[in-house]
Parts: C-alpha cells; sequence; structure tokens
C-alpha cells in the first residue's frame, strides 16, 4: 500500500456515515506519522463495515500513553516500542553517554522499564485486545567490542525484551508481532531512517512503516483460522503409490530421501489435536490405505482422520461428501494434492475451497506448504470444543446412519436421543468462546455479524443485554458449547442481536427449543431479530420462513402464539448452569 | 508553471493530504486557510509528493512549502 492510497482509504472511513466506530490506540514514543496513517488504512482495510479511527498516546513517553484513559476504552491497542523507550540512550535524539560505566546501568534501566510496560499492558489487556512489537530498529553501536561480536551486555538486553514478550504472549488477549515475520516483509538493514529520526523523531522509512503497519493490523483483527483439510494420500501423505507397491512399499522418512512426507503427516497430527478437521480423499482402494495406516512409523493416527473416502471415483465427488459429513462450506477448507489436474478439477467444482499443490520432490516447496498450511490453521489456544469437534462429528454421522436405519419419524428419532440440553445465561466470567462461535459461524448466523472484544464487553456490560449459551449431549455424545445467543430486553420485548449455532448441531431442532427458552426466561411475547440475509446464512433463513413467511433483511419479528402453533414436538431435557 | 499534466497528480496530492478541502479551491491552499495544514501534515505532505513524482525533496525546502503555489513553484523547478 502506497502513503496516497493509504490515506484515501482513511479518507473514505472518514466519510462513511455508518458501521459502529472501531478504535485503534496507538502507543509509541516517537511521532506516529506515517505509521498511524497505515495502521489506520489497514485495520480500514480489514474491518470494511466499521468506521475506524486511531487516536495516538503521548509524544515521547510510553509509559505515560499506556496510562491514559484512552488505551483501556479503545477497541483495540497497539504498542509500538523501540530502543529509546527502554533507555533514551538508546535513542539518536539523546546525549547520555556510550561509556561503559552508561552501558551497564542501561542494562539495568531497560530491565525495570519492561517491567513497567508489561504490568500495564497486563491491565489494559483486562480491557481491550493489545497488539506489542519489540523494537525493530538496530541497536545504536553503545557496545564497547565491535558490532561482529555480541556481548554480554547486548545478550542481557536482548534476554530482557525475550522475557518481557513471553510474559506478554501469555495473555489471552495480548499477541505479540513475530520478528520472523516482520524480517521477511521488512528486511533489517531497510527501515531506520536516521534523518527522519534526527529532524521529526520518525525513525522508520516508509516501507518499514508500511510493513509494520500491514503485520500490525493482521493482530488487530485476527482472521478465524479455516476448518477442515482434505488431503490426498500417495505422493503426498507417503512417497508411493500403495496401491502398486503395498503398505510397506511407502516412506515417510530420511532413509528413502522422503522425510519431508513424515513432517506433512507430522502437522496433521498436531493441526487434528487443535480442532483442525482432517479427512482424506485419495484415488486407491481402502485395503493398502488401511494398512498404511496401521503402520506403526506412521504420525498421524488414524483415528484423527475422518471421514476417509478411498475410492476410484471423481475426487470432487469424495471431496463433496467430506464436505456433506463435515457441514461445513468449501470456503472454509483447504484441499492438498499433488496432482494439478486433481486440483482444478476440486476447484472448479467447489470455487471458494483453497487448493494447495504438494510439490512432492521438492522439499523446500512442501516445507513451505507445512508454514503455510500452520498459517492457516493457527490458533492461539485449543478450546474444550476443539476437542470435541472431531469425536462430535463422528457421533453425527453414527447418529445420522442410525437414523436412517431406524426407520424412525424424525419426532420418535429424537424423543429416544436422550437428548440434554444445558443453558447458561451468565454473562461472566467472560467466556471467549461465545464470541468465537459468532466469528466463525456462517450457516446458522442471524446476521452474518461480528464482533471484536470490545464491542463484545461493551454488549455485555449494558444492563439491559442478556447473553445466552447452549451446550448440547445426547446418547451419540456431547457437542459441548454449540450456540450462542446475545441482546437486549426490556419489560414486553427483547431484540436479539446475535444468533449462532455450530453446524454441528444441525437437526436437533435446537433452535426451536432456543427460542421457546427465550419466551420462557424473559417474559416477552414477541422476539425481535435483527436479521440480515447473507450467502452463507441459508440455513437460518429456512428456520425463520417457518414463522415469518416473507423474510427481509431488517427487524423481523416472532410472536409467542405464532411460534407456538408452529413449533415441532421438542423433546431436549433443559436444564440451567448452576 | 508546472506542467499542466501534472497538475492534476499535485492537486490529488493536496486531497489526500488535507480532506477537507473543496476539489475547485484546491490551488488557492496555503498553510493560512487550512486548519489542517500543521507540522505532522507538512511532513505527510512532502512524502506523499516524493512517492508521486518519485523524487526526493531537500530537508532545508520544506519549510518554504507554505501554500499550494510555493510547491507547483518547486516541483516545476525540480521536474522541469
Amino acid at each position: 500500500m502506497k502513503l496516497q492510497d493509504a490515506l484515501k482509504r482513511i479518507n473514505e472511513t472518514k466519510a462513511r456515515q455508518t458501521g459502529e466506530p472501531f478504535m485503534v490506540y496507538l502507543a509509541c514514543s516517537f511521532t506516529p506519522l506515517h505509521l498511524k496513517t497505515f495502521l489506520t488504512a489497514h485495520v480500514a482495510e480489514i474491518m470494511q463495515h466499521r468506521r475506524v479511527g486511531c487516536d495516538v498516546g503521548l509524544y515521547g513517553d510510553l509509559v505515560v500513553s499506556l496510562e491514559s484513559p484512552k488505551a483501556r476504552t479503545s477497541d483495540a491497542v497497539v504498542v509500538v516500542l523501540e530502543w529509546p523507550d527502554l533507555d533514551q540512550r538508546l535513542g539518536y535524539r539523546r546525549l547520555g553517554g556510550w561509556g561503559a560505566a552508561q552501558v551497564a546501568d542501561i542494562v539495568h534501566e531497560v530491565e525495570a522499564r519492561l517491567k513497567r510496560i508489561a504490568t500495564l499492558i497486563e491491565e489494559i489487556s483486562e480491557q481491550a485486545r493489545v497488539v506489542v512489537s519489540t523494537p525493530s530498529l538496530e541497536l545504536p553501536p553503545i557496545f564497547l567490542n565491535g558490532s561482529a561480536q555480541a556481548g554480554p551486555y547486548e545478550w542481557q538486553i536482548f534476554r530482557a525484551v525475550a522475557d518481557f514478550a513471553a510474559q506478554c504472549a501469555m495473555r489471552e488477549r495480548v499477541a505479540v508481532l513475530s520478528p520472523r515475520v516482520l524480517d521477511h516483509l521488512s528486511p533489517p538493514t531497510n527501515r531506520h531512517d536516521i534523518r527522519g529520526e534526527l529532524s521529526a523523531d520518525f525513525p522508520y522509512r516508509q516501507e518499514h512503516a508500511a510493513a509494520m503497519a500491514d503485520a500490525l493490523s493482521q493482530l488487530v483483527c485476527p482472521r478465524a483460522p479455516l476448518k477442515g483439510l482434505i488431503t490426498d494420500l500417495d505422493d503426498v501423505m507417503w512417497r508411493g503409490l500403495v496401491g502398486e507397491v503395498g503398505s510397506e512399499g511407502v516412506f515417510w522418512d530420511l532413509d528413502h530421501r522422503s522425510q519431508c512426507h513424515g513432517l506433512y503427516q507430522q502437522l496433521l497430527q498436531s493441526l487434528a489435536e487443535s480442532g483442525t478437521l482432517i479427512a482424506f480423499a485419495s484415488k486407491n482402494s481402502a485395503e493398502p490405505v488401511a494398512k498404511a495406516f496401521a503402520r506403526s512409523d506412521i504420525m498421524i493416527r488414524s483415528d484423527r482422520i475422518f471421514p476417509q473416502i478411498a475410492n476410484w471415483g471423481a475426487k470432487s465427488d469424495s471431496v463433496a461428501e467430506i464436505l456433506r459429513v463435515w457441514n461445513i462450506a468449501a470456503d472454509s477448507v483447504v484441499f492438498v494434492d499433488d496432482s494439478l489436474m486433481e486440483l482444478g478439477e476440486v476447484q472448479a467444482r467447489f470455487p471458494g475451497i483453497r487448493t494447495i499443490h504438494f510439490k512432492t520432490n521438492d522439499d523446500a516447496a512442501v516445507l513451505k506448504t507445512i508454514r503455510e498450511l500452520r498459517d492457516l490453521f493457527g490458533k492461539v489456544t485449543i478450546t474444550a470444543e476443539d476437542r470435541l469437534r472431531l469425536d462430535s462429528i463422528r457421533e453425527s454421522s453414527e447418529r445420522e446412519r442410525a437414523f436412517v436405519e431406524s426407520g424412525q419419524s424424525q419426532n420418535d428419532f429424537l424423543s429416544t436421543a436422550a437428548a440434554n440440553i444445558t443453558v447458561d445465561f451468565r454473562k461472566e466470567p467472560f467466556d471467549p468462546r461465545a464470541p468465537e462461535l459468532i466469528n466463525k459461524t456462517n450457516q446458522f448466523n442471524l446476521n452474518g455479524r461480528r464482533v471484536d472484544d470490545g464491542e463484545w464487553r461493551r454488549l455485555l456490560e449494558l444492563t439491559e443485554s442478556f447473553l445466552m449459551t447452549i451446550s448440547y449431549a445426547d446418547k451419540f455424545g456431547a457437542l459441548g458449547k454449540i450456540a450462542v445467543i446475545a441482546g437486549t430486553v426490556d419489560s414486553d420485548s427483547m431484540t436479539v442481536l446475535h444468533w449462532v449455532m455450530s453446524c454441528r448441531a444441525f437437526s436437533r431442532r435446537i433452535e426451536h427449543q432456543s427460542l421457546k427458552l427465550l419466551f420462557e426466561r424473559f417474559s416477552v411475547s414477541r422476539v425481535a431479530l435483527d436479521f440480515k440475509a447473507t450467502a452463507s446464512n441459508g440455513p437460518t433463513q429456512e428456520f425463520l420462513s417457518q414463522f415469518i413467511p416473507e423474510l427481509c433483511s431488517g427487524r423481523l419479528e416472532v410472536a409467542l402464539p405464532g411460534f407456538l402453533a408452529t413449533c415441532p414436538e421438542l423433546s431436549h431435557k433443559v436444564s440451567e448452569h448452576a | 508553471m508546472l506542467e499542466p499534466s501534472l497538475r492534476p497528480q499535485l492537486e490529488g496530492c493536496f486531497l489526500s493530504v488535507f480532506s477537507n478541502l473543496d476539489p475547485a479551491t484546491v490551488h488557492t491552499a496555503s498553510m493560512a486557510s487550512v486548519a489542517e495544514w500543521d507540522s505532522v501534515a507538512a511532513l505527510t505532505l512532502v512524502a506523499v509528493l516524493e512517492e508521486t513524482f518519485n523524487i526526493e525533496i531537500e530537508p532545508e525546502v520544506i519549510e518554504d512549502f507554505v501554500s499550494f503555489e510555493m510547491v507547483e513553484d518547486y516541483l516545476s523547478k525540480k521536474l522541469g
């Protein structure tokens, strides 16, 4: 992004009349100049439905900036550290001496200052998301040894910064910018603008400011991880064609120059453990594939992969079946194959799916693919629902099979499913699962609206707001926390602003029970819904059309008599979280 | 005078930095008449000019950039 493009983007967001404001607070002690411009523009680029603004802290004192009330009322706080923030003698605008005695004192000052900044960041993270970047410029030549050798004081400073970054990164709502990613975006030797630092106290070259802002904005508005990965087997999961050489003839080790396949397996196992859905679609017979997965040296457990499709049909048919079982949209999924033809065939049928070419004989390309996959599916924390996801999908599939085989009506089948719903109306303690579900659910989503931390907390802080979360279990297994409804309520009516339900929970009439619970709990005669039709929320539209014949985006109302007249039989056992 | 084909680019620079300027009167803009025109905006304007015209502006001339006319005059000499 060029500076003029960034200014245009900012002017566009300033001119917007609609959309909730989204305020970023930039805390840096130097003149923010182009960093502020680029950061505002990049955040506005990502949050196109919000009116993005940027406040800056006090010039010259990062600690005072972090103590400001604005740091606690903004939607996101971006802390950009540079060496003078840790000791002014580490900048070029102060002449405090670079002698041996000063250097020892500088180390002491750096440690104390970082401790104070870390405490403030911890406090702010109780209220807002915080993004931190550690110093990105070279240290000035203060050390007695030449630059080829890093001496003990230099290492002590780096250690203090690393300890600080690790402490920040452990906080749930603090993200620390990766120096590795920044190195990739902005070469370290092309960052410092000494002329700008001395004349205007803006130490960054324009390119570095743009790169920093780009990377920081992605942490301010993190992208939701993708949900599922469908992989080919031969020359992807392992080297060789298992149908031809047998299960003992395929490899994924150093001895057979096929280690990259072992690394790929290792990544898939790690992704599966963190809740990513993994399936395979292979043109093969089932038997040799099963034997290969039974080998003791395989790095991904077969039970972490579901569904497993090995047949001779079109790949796109196998992918279609996997998406049906997972019940997720193609745009949440990656398909990995070594054949460009197969990739093209799947892409043509599912334009939204992300395809990745596995270049089986190119170790560097495979490593790049592995890194890319880690980024696409990366998550900071693993929730209870992440651990449950695969089992619940497997159980849903089992449930579906049992239903078909039983020949029962849906009423009869649901009444024998021993379904338990646990409803929780507590707004505190803060439950990160609620906004997480809102931000990643597309199909059963009232309006597709996403929330950031600050917006979510502000809603919950309203005395008239309510929050309802629903957990579900039946004899086929537990689904965990699968639905969230939030909004406002007064004496006779309520407005639902957010309503999402995991696609794993479809076909259990949980949405009907949820609406019934709202009427009962709040003793209202009508429920207003802030509805918006989106390209993905067809299941929501289908549900609402049972009560509202002509759906249109806007405020819709469901009246209690109409609901009761239409609601099907509900056989869940409902309990409230104590 | 600045080459006529470059004038719209210069006007674009001013309009992107000073979002409240009226496009019809941009050529009369000056530090005295534009409230947004402070020292930070002046530095932003210089950076946008450098980016747009692919030039490096000497630090000592920046103080003279107090109006559209002065900037235009500088550019006509620099690019001429």
